[in-house]
């Protein structure tokens, strides 16, 4: 086994593999799907209003080819588009919904607007089947609206202090709890895997050691052979967070089907954030620095 | 001899099965159906093809009943059953790929029976339907075996990929998994310096890549996003896949295990016990679980005994891809779509592993006979499921298409109506609505399925009393009362 030194090649990219997978899946899953569940859970905190204060929304409808979608926009559309999604979205261009991004309707709303027409990611909105357009150029559009255009204006109840918490600010502050946490296993995780990685690389380094020898018998130069060992960890380790990031992707969602029907607790699918992959590098480039100084140690 | 008459026995027996639909109610199954022979009956009379929608985008399907239809001067109702016809002889197709895995061919003879009474789902709901998937299955097949033969003619190949490609996105999507995953395993075979197919299947992904990717991007361009594909999607596919391949390489342990976890997720999830749907369903019985154990036990010690083998190993890799995707990226509406399209080639992957265990027991004392127990126990496990499927929700009956027919001159107003007579609706130029609040003074169109089994909502059935409760019915004028189409008129809500 790889732990005894029997040198294996296939045994040390596996346990890289298996360590990266078990790091990336106790660190990022569980914050991973509390971020989609704040994404899913709409900013329920809202209200709409024919009176100000709040944030102004203009709204009509305008046809394209015999079928009406809604188009609107705001003098701070940022601000309505977060009170509406609870994310930061800038649209400086007009956009349009991802249900509604087909060519015949971004052609038309580039000819009326003569504006350049961007496309919106799902949101499982009504803003997905929308037309979003910033002020200015929402302004060049009321002409070709069926109809008056409507204003409404959105207040956030939070801010206006009615503090009832909705579900989006429960799952915003549980995120911040469990991103502490996070953070705390994260140190706790790198500290396990740099020993590891070190205790390894020394069990591992007789094997190294004898197969070096033998390299040096066939007048292989040792130096070289050492570089291409690193090369080939290195390799492993790329693959092995790769890889651990789709056995992330693969059984804790399984698991929580499982326990979905087992114990009813409710699934929310999420995908765990594709930036655990960069995030993740420096926890394994110690480990396998440590790897790599104990045989390094050893067989100078 | 005797060998090659029990392999036709077993293919006629299948198409007997694929064909059951047809032969008791003499119109094509599954509503899909009349929309491609709407679009083959456009083809024949215009001689053009199009492409402006959806359906028109994978137009193998279309041009194969017009093609049928003009050769043999059959008239394209009938054409259609050209499709559950191929869908039959892919059997001839795995018959050939299993014989690369196994050497005892006679057990694997069992291939077309263990494929279409698989207890699983009930296949002929896939495999009688006129549908572009069913009509990709036929070219997926012979893809993967023509993949896995000793040589591969690039042109020959290029043909068969573009016909795929152009038969449905979801086949190209499994073809193209199984490919890469070929290539890798090929990839880690040339690393270890054992003998591979390197070149052979790095063509083979690069050529159907390449042609995957450019129709599918032209459909994009022509028609949008389609579901399931998105971006987000198809970056979920790239790390379920690799998740999925790296827990089928660790080892043979591993890799049974988690089809031990899936296999009973998908029956759950094909039963209708596991998606977030308001169709009604009945709890999976005991029988149920029994026929499931009888298929799956097997086809699991078939797994593990051929596990080393990179075909199978592809297989397991890209059927349980998109399985695992289905089931875990929506628990929704959207995500049974997926699933129903995942559902047939994880059915496969597990025939052609319940054929290798077949294939290890024939040499065995009883082997054969324990073989032919479980097959005959599958084949009429599967009959009650089949007789169900026959006058089921998603089956025409001619009656009804030739009743639908006749209402058709009579009716000047728009009907409000589901969507499988929403289907023969639009075959037939009946405007139409879909079932939503009724309002007094509508024309409201049903069948016998929708009082037996409820109307359906795009995947989902819902009761009839919902939109229609009795005595909302008891207050309509009945204006037409067929033996299966009724047509009544809202007076009271």
């Amino acid at each position: 086994m790889f732990f005894r030194g029997t040198g294996n090649i296939k045994g040390y990219i596996l346990v890289i593999a298996i360590f990266e997978a078990m790091l990336l899946v106790i660190l990022y899953a569980p914050a991973g799907y509390l971020n989609e569940a704040l994404r899913i859970v709409p900013a329920a905190s809202l209200s709409v209003s024919e009176y100000g204060p709040g944030v102004d929304l203009y709204y009509g409808y305008i046809t394209v080819d015999g079928r009406e979608f809604l188009v609107f926009s705001s003098s701070n559309l940022t601000g309505a588009l977060k009170l509406l999604t609870g994310r930061g979205l800038e649209v400086l261009n007009p956009a349009v919904g991802c249900k509604i991004d087909r060519p015949d309707v971004k052609n038309y709303v580039k000819d009326l607007s003569g504006f350049r027409v961007e496309a919106l990611g799902c949101m499982g909105s009504f803003i997905d089947y929308s037309i979003m357009a910033p002020w200015n150029i929402f302004q060049r559009l009321t002409s070709f609206i069926n109809g008056p255009v409507g204003r409404v204006y959105l207040k956030n109840h939070v801010e206006d202090g009615i503090a009832v918490p909705s579900a989006y600010t429960v799952s915003r502050n549980l995120l911040k709890m469990v991103r502490f946490h996070q953070n705390f296993l994260y140190i706790i995780s790198t500290v396990i895997l740099t020993l590891s990685g070190f205790v390894l690389g020394l069990r591992a380094s007789s094997d190294v050691k004898h197969t070096l020898g033998l390299l040096i018998e066939m007048r292989i130069p040792r130096y070289s052979t050492l570089f291409n060992v690193f090369l080939v960890i290195s390799g492993a380790t790329v693959i092995g967070i790769v890889v651990g990031y789709g056995l992330a992707y693969v059984t804790v969602p399984v698991a929580l089907i499982f326990l979905r029907l087992l114990l009813k607790i409710p699934y929310i699918y999420a995908l765990p954030d594709i930036e655990a992959v960069v995030n993740i590098f420096p926890s394994a480039l110690l480990a396998l620095f440590s790897y790599t100084t104990a045989i390094s140690l050893k067989i100078r | 001899m005797l060998k090659y008459c029990a392999f036709t026995g077993a293919l006629v027996l299948a198409m007997l099965a694929v064909f059951s639909p047809w032969l008791a109610n003499r119109v094509p199954y599954i509503g899909d159906s009349w929309i491609h022979l709407g679009k083959a009956e456009d083809i024949v009379s215009s001689g053009r093809m199009r492409l402006e929608e959806y359906n028109d985008m994978w137009p193998s399907i279309n041009v194969l009943i017009a093609l049928y239809s003009i050769v043999t001067e059959v008239i394209p109702l009938t054409s259609t059953q050209i499709v559950p016809f191929l869908v039959a002889l892919s059997a001839v197709n795995l018959y050939i790929l299993l014989s690369r895995v196994s050497k005892k061919t006679n057990a694997i003879l069992s291939i077309p029976v263990a494929l279409v009474f698989t207890p699983l789902y009930t296949f002929i709901t896939f495999g009688s339907a006129v549908m572009k998937e069913t009509a990709a299955f036929f070219l997926v097949t012979l893809a993967i075996t023509y993949i896995t033969s000793f040589r591969l003619r690039p042109l020959c190949f290029i043909i068969l990929a573009l016909g795929l490609v152009l038969s449905h996105h979801f086949a190209s999507l499994f073809a193209l998994i199984f490919c890469t995953v070929m290539l890798i395993e090929d990839l880690s075979s040339s690393l270890n310096g054992e003998v591979n197919d390197l070149k052979r299947s790095l063509a083979a992904v690069l050529i159907l890549g390449a042609l995957t990717l450019s129709w599918n991007s032209f459909t994009i361009y022509r028609i949008g996003w389609f579901s399931p594909i998105s971006r987000e999607s198809l970056l979920m596919i790239v790390f379920v896949s690799l998740g999925v391949y790296a827990i089928a390489r660790i080892g043979v342990v591993s890799a049974s295990l988690f089809q031990a976890f899936i296999f009973p997720l998908s029956a759950l999830a094909w039963r209708g016990q596991l998606h977030d749907i308001p169709t009604p369903v009945n709890t999976i019985s005991v029988w149920e679980i029994r026929d499931l154990a009888v298929f799956i036990v097997p086809a699991l010690i078939g797994l593990a005994l051929f596990w080393r083998n990179k075909i199978i190993r592809g297989l397991l890799v890209s059927t349980t891809t998109l399985i695992v995707f289905s089931i875990t990226s929506d628990l929704g509406y959207n995500g049974l779509v997926v699933f129903t399209k995942s559902l047939h080639y994880y059915a496969l992957f597990l025939s052609l592993s319940l054929c290798l265990f077949f294939s290890f027991i024939s040499s065995k004392k009883f082997g054969k006979i324990i073989s032919s127990i479980i097959l005959v126990f599958l084949v009429f496990a599967s009959m009650t499921g089949i007789s169900l499927a026959i006058n089921g929700p998603g089956a025409y009956h001619y009656v009804e298409y030739a009743e639908l027919k006749k209402l058709k001159d009579k009716l000047h107003e728009p009907v409000v109506t589901d969507v499988k007579l929403g289907y023969i609706s639009d075959y037939l130029k009946i405007g139409h609505t879909m079932f939503s609040r009724l309002k007094g003074n509508e024309y409201i169109l049903l069948t016998r399925s929708d009082f037996t089994h409820g109307i359906l909502l795009g995947y989902v059935w819902v009761e009839l009393s919902f939109f229609m409760p009795s005595y909302m019915m008891l207050s309509s004028d009945r204006l037409f009362d067929g033996g299966y189409i009724k047509m009544f008129r809202v007076n009271y809500v």
